[in-house]
């Protein structure tokens, strides 16, 4: 059997002489969407910031196709095909929408016919932004931000796409919208693994699912089987 | 077209500052050095404090070492010119080194860090007597030239290291380095997500901001015939370029040199009047120009010209 497209194995990390991750595993085939619940400071996010590399991992290996990216500088794992949608957004304000989607293909060099190609398809799915090129992203709402965000990620590329809280104060109704457009960015390619903190969107939405606690992964596997699992549900769900 | 009318008002600048080394008489002429002296400063702390909103107080510490290392050399015999170069040079390895070193400290973190960097400088020319005269200072050789032609001769000299910053600053706004330092600027996480190699552009900005600093030095070594720790290592002489580049502007490529212009303007004036409270008022004038025109002199007129063309 070939190995797995993503593949993360014993990652340690943390800030300083804190430690969060405690050696965590994940893997994906190509084309899966894969998405990791937990609670509010199990070490999601930065692990996340460990795959894109924003922070260094102290263990482990993080595998892209082949291809070892554990503690290589963003621009680097960026060019490798991973791209980060943030928590937050964070977009830059002050400059325009259109700005935006197009600093995504900053590290891009097959000229501007392919980058405009790219943002029409962005925009294609995205409509609502189409009406707002011009605009300063810093006046869109919530829902907007997201989509900005992500078809900014969407622009440079990525092969694979680490999406950090998805649904975070955004109303239910473009959550569902946004799961909708995450797929139909899945079935042109894209492997995705995103954070939810909504477990219930992030099985329905995921084929893998991981459940992270305390810097540990301690469960995972198909999203069916996890919504079926007692514990899960009890903990996570809040279903008995 | 358009391209003609973007170096049509530097060029004309440039023609008027020449023809007037040719009018003007020695005090002019000082003046107009100091003020290309203040620009090339303006323009180098905009790379990195203007552009990548990076807070440095090391301009003293570029300005001190250029002005020493051409100095130095100058007394070992190494021809002027060439001299200047090494200060260049010298000053750049200088910041590349140090930026290494303290730029990944943020916000007030890395001024304190960049503002030591003159002190310790300092102490060590106070102290490295064999080689810098210590605390007595240095003198260098003198031109054999008639008055006005030296104050000539350093006035172009000025202007040549000042128009070059001004070249570099307009090449490096329009193209990518600029594109990525503004954005570092913003949000140094998400330039970093979108392939920013916000290590490398920090380090870059920070060398250009010391690059032309260090000539400044050397040349302004040169004209005023001596130098010593104080004098060279003032921390004025990191403070007035920041003042200059908001005053004028942040980030823009006219502002420095309208800020520059300003603020000279503005310390003459008030020094020739106001004598015994010239510091006290000059930083009051300031305080109230950037609290009324936060954005700098230079976005408050365009937006001015723009508000009356845009009217229906």
């Amino acid at each position: 059997m070939s190995a797995p497209f993503f593949r993360a194995d014993g990652v340690e990390a943390g800030y300083g002489g804190v430690q969060v991750l405690w050696g965590v595993g994940a893997e994906l085939e190509r084309g899966q969407i894969g998405c990791i619940v937990g609670s509010n400071g199990a070490g999601k996010t930065t692990f996340m910031r460990c795959i894109a590399g924003l922070n260094a991992a102290w263990k482990g290996t993080i595998e892209v196709d082949g291809r070892a990216i554990a503690s290589h500088p963003p621009h680097q794992i960026l060019s490798a095909g991973v791209a980060l949608v943030p928590e937050g957004r964070r977009l830059f304000p002050g400059m325009s929408v259109r700005d935006n989607l197009l600093m995504g293909t900053f590290l891009r060099r097959d000229g501007s016919a392919a980058i405009n190609a790219d943002l029409d398809r962005a925009l294609g799915m995205f409509p609502v932004l189409r009406e707002r090129l011009s605009q300063d992203a810093g006046t869109l709402s919530g829902g907007e931000q997201q989509m900005c965000a992500i078809g900014r990620g969407l622009m440079s590329r990525p092969r694979l796409l680490l999406i950090d809280e998805l649904s975070l104060g955004l109303a239910p109704r473009i959550v569902e919208q946004l799961t909708h457009i995450l797929r139909e960015i899945n079935e042109q390619g894209v492997t995705i693994l995103l954070v939810e903190q909504d477990v219930i969107t992030a099985l329905e939405l995921a084929d893998i699912g991981f459940v992270m606690d305390r810097g540990r992964i301690v469960k995972s596997g198909p999203t069916e089987e996890l919504a079926d699992d007692p514990v899960i549900r009890e903990a996570y769900l809040g279903i008995v | 077209m358009r391209r003609f009318d973007t170096i049509l008002g530097p060029l004309v600048v440039l023609a008027l500052l020449i023809g007037f080394a040719f009018v003007g008489d020695n005090y002019f002429l000082r003046l107009a050095t100091f003020m290309l002296m203040y620009a090339v400063l303006a323009l180098s702390w905009n790379f990195i404090g203007g552009m990548a909103g990076y807070p440095s107080f090391a301009t003293a510490a570029f300005f001190g070492l250029g002005a020493y290392c051409g100095a130095i050399l100058q007394k070992a015999g190494v021809p002027m010119f060439l001299s200047w170069a090494a200060a260049g040079l010298f000053t750049g390895v200088f910041a590349m080194l140090l930026g290494r070193a303290i730029l990944h400290l943020k916000g007030h973190y890395f001024a304190i860090a960049s503002l030591i960097v003159a002190e310790a400088l300092r102490e060590v020319v106070n102290t490295w007597t064999e080689l810098t005269g210590g605390g007595m200072g240095l003198n260098l050789p003198v031109l054999q030239m008639d008055v006005t032609d030296q104050a000539r001769f350093f006035f172009f000299a000025m202007l040549v290291v000042a128009a070059s910053t001004f070249v570099l600053s307009a090449v490096v706004i329009r193209g990518k380095l600029g594109f990525g330092l503004s954005c570092i600027k913003q949000n140094e996480d998400a330039a970093n997500i979108l392939g920013v190699d916000a290590t490398r552009y920090k380090v870059f900005a920070f060398v250009l901001s010391a690059v032309f600093v260090g000539p400044a030095g050397a040349i302004y070594a040169g004209w005023v015939n001596y130098i010593e720790p104080a004098d060279a290592f003032d921390v004025l002489l990191s403070v007035k370029p920041i003042v200059m580049v908001i005053l004028g502007g942040a980030g823009t490529l006219y502002g420095p040199v309208v800020g520059a212009f300003a603020f000279l303007i503005l310390e003459e004036v008030v020094w020739r009047n106001v004598l015994t409270f010239h510091s006290g008022l000059l930083g009051l004038l300031i305080v109230l120009l950037v609290l009324f025109m936060p954005q700098g002199l230079i976005r408050v007129t365009a937006r001015r010209l723009f508000r009356r063309t845009a009217a229906p």
